[in-house]
């Protein structure tokens, strides 16, 4: 059984042993060129806690569907300020462009290559706690439920740098615990 | 005059990873830089390169100088990088200048 808490990490620290479920915006500050900018150090200690032995990381199907759509809407915006668009709109003025197609495939191509070399997959949520995720929310936004009902199944920290969790966190202490290196309240 | 640097030989590594690595090749392009070099950079032998050494090593450059100038004086030796590698670095190279707040990208 994991620890229980929340815990600040501190940059260019490594983490201890244990089994790690990277949140969506993990991956964003790893991998995502627009947001690695904001990184607040998660990059550093994910890679150099990845070759620890005792440091694993998992990552799952909500969370990889979730960072391909952060990844396109990114570029969006990014695409947006290259070209100067004003009152922009993701799918009016994004999605039929060869940037967004490019895009596309790249963020495949980040799951396959880094994601996926990365991390390993969590084993899907069984019927019961799919059933706990619609009959006991927790979090007010249903992908946020699926991934803490996916730690707790299988017995996983989470890293995380959204303070959404802290805040569930406080209400159920019982919830997995939560790594950051954000701030805590 | 042209100067290779070889990106494994300065990190010692064939992990591209951290930005630590990420600032110390962004150091050697710069003095080459200074010297009025154009710079090759091989990333030969290397099995990973992270976004955040790419931001850190390539992405900084660009607040030398205008990504016009420094595509001419910075040349990426690609023979030995994938596919993928090749975008990676190439979307570093583009989004170089692109810096949008987290608060702004959360508004989506």
């Amino acid at each position: 059984m994991n620890q229980l808490g929340t815990f600040k990490l501190h940059k260019n620290s490594k983490l201890k042993n244990g089994n790690y479920l990277l949140d969506t915006n993990i991956f964003l500050y790893l991998l995502d060129d627009i947001q690695q900018k904001n990184d607040p150090g998660y990059s550093d200690i994910i890679y150099e806690s990845n070759n620890l032995e005792g440091v694993n990381f998992f990552v799952d199907i909500y969370i990889i569907s979730e960072f391909i759509n952060r990844n396109l809407r990114n570029s969006g915006y990014a695409y947006a300020k290259k070209n100067n668009i004003s009152k922009y709109n993701y799918k009016r003025d994004y999605r039929s462009t060869v940037d967004f197609e490019e895009t596309y495939e790249y963020s495949l191509d980040l799951v396959k290559n880094d994601i996926l070399t990365l991390c390993n997959m969590s084993k899907s949520l069984d019927r019961d706690y799919l059933m706990g995720a619609i009959d006991n929310p927790q979090a007010k936004d249903f992908n946020d439920q699926l991934i803490i009902n996916d730690a707790v199944q299988n017995d996983l920290n989470i890293i995380t740098h959204d303070r959404d969790y802290f805040k569930l966190k406080s209400i159920n202490p019982d919830l997995p615990a939560m790594y950051t290196l954000g701030k805590l309240k | 005059m042209n100067k290779k640097i070889i990106v494994k030989d300065i990190i010692e590594s064939p992990l591209a990873v951290n930005t630590k690595q990420g600032k110390e090749v962004f150091e050697v392009i710069e003095k080459e830089l200074g010297k009025q070099n154009v710079v090759d950079v091989d990333f030969s032998g290397l099995t990973t390169i992270t976004t955040a050494f790419l931001n850190l090593s390539i992405g900084k450059l660009y607040s030398l100088d205008e990504p016009r100038e420094l595509n001419k004086r910075v040349k990426i030796l690609s023979d030995s990088l994938t596919v993928f590698q090749k975008q990676k670095i190439q979307r570093v190279m583009e989004n170089a200048k692109i810096k949008i707040s987290d608060e702004e990208l959360n508004e989506g």
